[in-house]
């Protein structure tokens, strides 16, 4: 069975969605985070004890950073649903900065149980990598 | 489903009361969150709201339950004891892999299973979410990379 022909084409090898900026983060952002989600790794939240570990400020956390990827991946399509996310942290993203969202769709399958790959980068302002993910996504319908 | 927070050192060396062990199992365990856990979330996360389905919990919430007092604990049995290093457990990689949304107001069963490598520098935490054991919507893999805190300074395993 195909898909709807009312819908928006399924994504293609190749398809990039718009960069998405996300940020800044302050400490501010850092220390809210670290209530509502739990990670109060000291890192992210001591100045001293990140310059200790060679960091010039305290990173932000990662999954703070990697819950970017899925609104950025919604304003491109609505009709997609990502059920698989899966990030390496690549290096830390520092307090005040903030990151640019990119991606493009490396595998695309169309049909019965339509599938498409993307390759998710983060980068700093700096235009340094901060995050690589890879997102599988469904449609939306089967939420 | 009652809430048990049981753990169990399974293999490596969990039969030494020497050494530390290297793998844990915790739970089954009833995890669940309530509408204002999931609004404190989305505030925290104004980015992850805007895209979230309507009665479905934040993608990344889930990531929440792994700072219960008992994943803590186990995390910090499995952290080698080195004489005057300080180990600080910093997130390298992470994964979810939803079979189905997650609902606020829902209990689920979670079980987590950890693993130090055999160098001791990374933790391996592998959790599965579902509304009973046996049933999974959620994967989760998470690596941790253990920095060593020498002398004021992160050392050279660090990496940093």
């Amino acid at each position: 069975m195909n898909r709807d022909a009312s819908r928006p084409a399924w994504p293609k090898v190749g398809d990039k969605m718009p960069v998405r900026a996300f940020g800044p983060f302050l400490q501010e952002d850092l220390n809210a985070y670290a209530v509502a989600s739990g990670d109060d790794n000291p890192i992210h939240l001591d100045a001293d004890l990140a310059r200790r570990l060679g960091l010039e400020a305290p990173p932000v956390q990662g999954m703070l950073v990697m819950s970017c990827f899925k609104p950025a991946i919604a304003a491109w399509r609505r009709d997609l649903r990502v059920a698989q996310l899966s990030a390496k942290f690549a290096q830390p993203l520092l307090r005040g900065d903030h990151v640019e969202i990119s991606g493009r769709v490396v595998q695309a399958r169309d049909g019965e149980q339509p599938q498409a790959i993307m390759r998710l980068m983060a980068h700093s302002g700096q235009k340094a990598l901060v995050v690589l993910a890879e997102a599988t996504l469904a449609p939306a319908e089967e939420c | 489903m009652n809430p048990v927070s049981s753990e169990s050192a399974v293999g490596g060396n969990s039969g030494s009361d020497s050494l530390p062990p290297t793998e844990m199992r915790i739970g089954p365990f009833t995890v669940s969150a309530d509408a204002a856990a999931a609004a404190a979330f989305r505030q925290a996360t104004p980015q992850e709201a805007e895209a979230e389905g309507a009665g479905e919990l934040p993608f990344t919430f889930p990531l929440r339950w792994l700072t219960r007092a008992e994943i803590r604990e186990a995390v910090a049995r499995l952290i080698p004891c080195e004489e005057g290093k300080t180990f600080l457990p910093l997130h390298e990689s992470q994964s979810f892999d939803y079979a189905a949304s997650l609902r606020p107001g829902a209990d689920y069963c979670m079980t987590v299973d950890i693993r130090r490598d055999h160098q001791g520098a990374q933790l391996l935490l592998h959790s599965e979410i579902g509304p009973d054991a046996g049933v999974v919507h959620l994967r989760m893999d998470m690596v941790l990379r253990l920095v060593a805190i020498e002398d004021g300074r992160a050392s050279a395993k660090a990496g940093l």
